[in-house]
Formats: structure tokens, C-alpha cells, sequence
């Protein structure tokens, strides 16, 4: 059994959730070399060209996700008494598939995206073509292992596992360094001549602090806190939030 | 696998069936059922004693929580193509309760499940009442069967649309039906049969975004037959969720219930 904090082990000892959540916070720090703001980060583009290649590397075989784990989670919170959690769930997920769908003016995260790499230059002939290819194969199994996660772990651990992205966006180094990155990419979009800079910052502005995640992450810590309340439940989330650090940080370039 | 969008007709250099595919769907509905479930048919005729409907309004609360809400939502995360979810996710919100998006487009109307409570309270029912009920065995093996077919691989994301299809064509007319009949028959107040006009009303909003969409994805046999199955079933379902309230309302009998 690993130790979680002084005198306690997950998986055998039930922690309280401050604990709970101060060595989930120790676990990111130690896949985040060491710093609390490194998680997801990554050095900035040098051209627009070298974005135009990692968007064409992101549509190839995927279009869109989010049904198939925000989805997921939605749909594993079964049971009436969890119908208020379920359906915030359903919030966050019309939030990621776009406020447009009920009558709202914000577009899906898959639209927002699409919107970076047309303004990247990317066609949408080529996004349609790109959708239809084979994923690439490092994608497809850490892929995969997210969606079976999402079908077969217990609904708690499913939904506290978004801790790792979205409540990553609470810490205040994350929320410094994610800000920072905002002005850093508009100059850089000013340099490259970008036609619509805010439309090809959609996402982004999306996904930083002030946009949506900040309440999604919220729910997650307070759902975590609340519901990831056994041994049990603990040590199997300390498992999945592992994976997900592994994948996030790794995963994706297929260096795992 | 995974995310990949389905491919469409041009993709597949097949013609879209047009019209004529969900109007086939119609036609075989007529065929197989041209009648309403027999105990819609006599709440319809005004034939159902105060005691009838209260034993529906228990037996039906499952119908809304979880069995259309798990089966929809089930649908909705198969289907990888965006313009169809946005569709699905918007039908999902309907049954969920429209409050949930209030603060983006001030929508206050409750879950289905909810409007269905306040309705049952309306024929002298407590809620506990409702909410222990344990529902007929048959009612929970239809709900099993749609759950297993939605969430599982026996159909396709475009079954399942078709699935939802028949939901719908059913809900519009049921639901209406069951409204007025409430109104002219039993003396149900105007304000407790909410549940009737918001199910009959999202039903009929839905209906022509789900034709539109069968008249163009299913431009193969293989995609044709396996929906109009779909469709087929989820007629059976309906119908058979509803059979064992007639047995108990013409027999007297209760029929079997879940332990």
C-alpha cells in the first residue's frame, strides 16, 4: 500500500478530505516536475505553421470527445438520489457541446477548435478528410483507455476524476501561468498576421481561468471531497488520476 | 471506433432515401400497432376509475426516471456525429428539466420526472407513494431491453435516432390524448396536467429534426433495415411497458412486480 499522508495508507485508511485532496495536489506536483504551474505546460509555438501541424494532428481521427466522457460521466450517475449531481453533469456537458444547443450564443469546444486551426490555415476540406483517418495509434489506446475508464469505474471516482484537468485551473500558479499564456499567444497570433485573433482564441479563452472550467472545477473538488468517501473509492481514484496525469502529460506524444 | 464522424452519403457515394424512408417507418407502425395501448384506449374513452389512474401515475413514474432519461442519454453519447447531439443533448435537457440552462435562456420548466410527481400529488397520491412504488416486472423488463439496446452495441447511434423516433411519433399523440381526455373525462385540473403538454409539445418540436435526419443518414440497406428494427422495438417496448396496467385494470389482478 502507498503512504497518502503520516500514518495513513490508500486504500486501507479512510482520509479525510482535506487529506484526500492535499495528496492528490502532492501526486500532480510530482508528474509536474516538481512545480505546481508546469502541469500541461508547454512551450509556445514558433510559427503559425508549426500550429497548423499540430492542429492536423489533432483532427486526424477524432472529431469532437466530449460525449464520450463528459457523456459517460452523465450517464453513470445513476440512482434518483444523485439526480441533482447527474444533472449538473448534464450542465457541464451542454456547456462543452455548446450553450447553442439550448438557445445560448457560446459554440461547442469542438466548434471553438475548429475555428483556431481555420485561422491557422487549415482547410475545412482537410479537417473533413483528416476526421475520417485512422486515429494515430498512441492516441487510440490512451484514448481508449479513458473511455473504458469512464464506462467501468464507480460514478464517483468517474466524476472526480476531471480534478485533473479542470481543478488544475484552481491552483494559482496554473491560473497565473495560464493567463500569462493569453497575452503571450495573442502577440504571437498579432505577429503571424492571424486574421481573426479572437476567434482563433476562442478555446483557449474558453478553457482559461474566468471561462468555463472555473465552475466545472469547482464541482469537481466539492463532489470529490463529498463523495470519494471510502478507502476504497480513494485508492481506486488515486489509480485513475495517475493514469490521467500520465496521459496528459505524455500520454498524447506517445512517450509514455 | 472511438470519435471518427459516420460517413454520410456523399462519403459512401450513396443517394440519402429522402422522405420516403421515415414515411416508411409510418407505415409499418400503422401496420403493427394501428390502435393506442389498450389502456390508453380506455383512459382516452374515459373508462378508468380514480383508482386506475393513480396506479398508473405510480407505475409510470419509472417510464420518466430513469427509462427515457437513461435510454436518450445512452443514444446521445453513441452517436459521433455533432449536428445529431446537438439535437440529442437538447432533447436530454427537455426530460432532465429545461431549469438546468435557466441562467443562459431563462427556461424554468422542471424535469419530466417532476412535472409527473405533481401530476400524481393531483390525484391524492403522496409522493413516497410514488416514488415506492415497485414498478410491474414487465414495465421494468421493457425498461431493461431499451437500456441494454441504447447503451449497448445492438444499436447503432442512427437505431437509436430511429428509436427516439418512435418515442416521439407515440409521445406527441399519447400524451395529447391523455391531457384532454384527463380534462373532459376526469376533471383534472388545467394546472396538474403540465407534465401532457410539455412531453406532447417536445415531442412535436422534435419530430421534424428527427425526419429530417432519417432521410438522409440511412442511404444504405444495411442501415435501412436495422433502423426500421430499431424503430420496430421500440414500438414493442412502449406497448409493452403499458400492457400490465390494462391486465390489472380489467382483471382486477395485480400482475407481477419487481422484488
Amino acid at each position: 500500500m502507498a503512504k497518502a499522508v503520516e500514518g495513513k495508507e490508500w486504500g486501507k485508511d479512510q482520509l479525510t478530505p482535506d487529506e484526500l485532496m492535499e495528496s492528490l495536489e502532492e501526486i500532480r506536483t510530482e508528474y509536474s516536475g516538481g512545480s505546481r504551474a508546469d502541469f500541461r505546460a508547454a512551450a509556445l509555438p514558433t510559427s503559425k505553421e508549426q500550429v497548423a501541424a499540430a492542429k492536423r494532428r489533432s483532427h486526424t481521427g477524432v472529431s469532437g470527445g466530449n460525449h464520450r466522457f463528459e457523456g459517460e460521466r452523465y450517464l453513470r450517475i445513476e440512482g434518483i438520489e444523485n439526480k441533482e449531481i447527474r444533472r449538473f453533469a448534464l450542465r457541464k456537458l451542454v456547456d462543452e457541446e455548446g450553450q447553442t444547443t439550448v438557445g445560448g450564443t457560446v459554440p461547442a469546444h469542438p466548434t471553438l477548435q475548429r475555428w483556431n486551426s481555420l485561422e491557422m490555415g487549415v482547410t475545412e476540406e482537410e479537417i473533413h478528410d483528416l476526421e475520417r483517418q485512422d486515429a494515430i495509434p498512441s492516441s487510440i489506446v490512451s484514448t481508449g483507455w479513458y473511455h473504458w475508464m469512464h464506462r467501468t469505474a464507480p460514478w464517483q471516482v468517474v466524476a472526480a476524476s476531471a480534478l485533473v484537468g479542470e481543478a488544475s485551473k484552481l491552483i494559482p500558479e496554473v491560473k497565473e501561468r495560464m493567463i500569462r499564456e493569453l497575452d503571450q499567444t495573442r502577440e504571437l497570433y498579432q505577429e503571424w498576421g492571424i486574421k481573426d485573433i479572437d476567434r482563433a482564441m476562442a478555446q483557449q479563452i474558453e478553457h482559461s481561468p474566468g471561462g468555463v472550467d472555473d465552475e466545472h472545477g469547482l464541482y469537481d473538488v466539492n463532489l470529490t471531497r463529498e463523495y470519494v468517501n471510502t478507502p476504497e473509492l480513494q485508492e481506486e481514484l488515486r489509480k485513475v488520476y495517475i493514469y490521467r496525469l500520465q496521459r496528459e502529460t505524455r500520454g498524447q506524444r506517445g512517450t509514455l | 471506433m472511438l470519435t471518427h464522424p459516420p460517413y454520410n452519403p456523399e462519403d459512401l457515394g450513396e443517394q440519402p432515401p429522402g422522405p420516403d424512408f421515415p414515411r416508411l417507418l409510418q407505415a409499418q407502425r400503422q401496420e403493427r400497432y394501428p390502435d393506442p395501448p389498450p389502456f390508453y384506449q380506455l383512459l382516452f374513452d374515459g373508462k378508468l376509475k380514480s383508482a386506475d389512474l393513480q396506479l398508473w401515475a405510480k407505475n409510470h413514474y419509472f417510464y420518466w426516471e430513469p427509462m427515457l432519461q437513461f435510454s436518450t442519454g445512452a443514444i446521445y453519447i453513441k452517436s459521433n456525429d455533432e449536428a445529431t447531439r446537438a439535437r440529442l443533448i437538447r432533447k436530454q435537457v427537455c426530460i432532465e428539466g429545461r431549469q438546468i440552462v435557466g441562467d443562459i435562456v431563462g427556461w424554468d420548466t422542471p424535469a419530466y420526472e417532476e412535472l409527473w410527481l405533481r401530476f400524481g400529488e393531483s390525484l391524492g397520491l403522496k409522493r413516497e407513494e410514488i416514488l415506492d412504488w415497485k414498478v410491474f416486472t414487465r414495465s421494468y423488463f421493457a425498461h431493461s431491453t431499451l437500456a441494454m439496446c441504447s447503451r449497448s452495441w445492438e444499436w447503432t447511434w442512427l437505431d437509436g435516432v430511429a428509436a427516439v423516433y418512435a418515442y416521439d411519433l407515440t409521445a406527441r399523440e399519447w400524451m395529447r390524448q391523455a391531457g384532454e381526455a384527463l380534462k373532459q373525462h376526469y376533471a383534472v385540473a388545467d394546472q396538474h396536467l403540465e407534465v401532457f403538454k410539455v412531453v406532447s409539445s417536445d415531442s412535436t418540436e422534435d419530430v421534424p429534426w428527427e425526419e429530417e435526419l432519417l432521410s438522409y443518414w440511412p442511404c444504405t440497406k444495411e442501415r435501412q433495415l436495422t433502423a426500421a428494427r430499431a424503430f420496430r422495438y421500440r414500438l414493442d417496448i412502449e406497448y409493452q411497458y403499458l400492457l400490465p396496467l390494462h391486465v390489472a385494470v380489467t382483471t382486477g389482478t395485480l400482475p407481477f412486480q419487481v422484488p
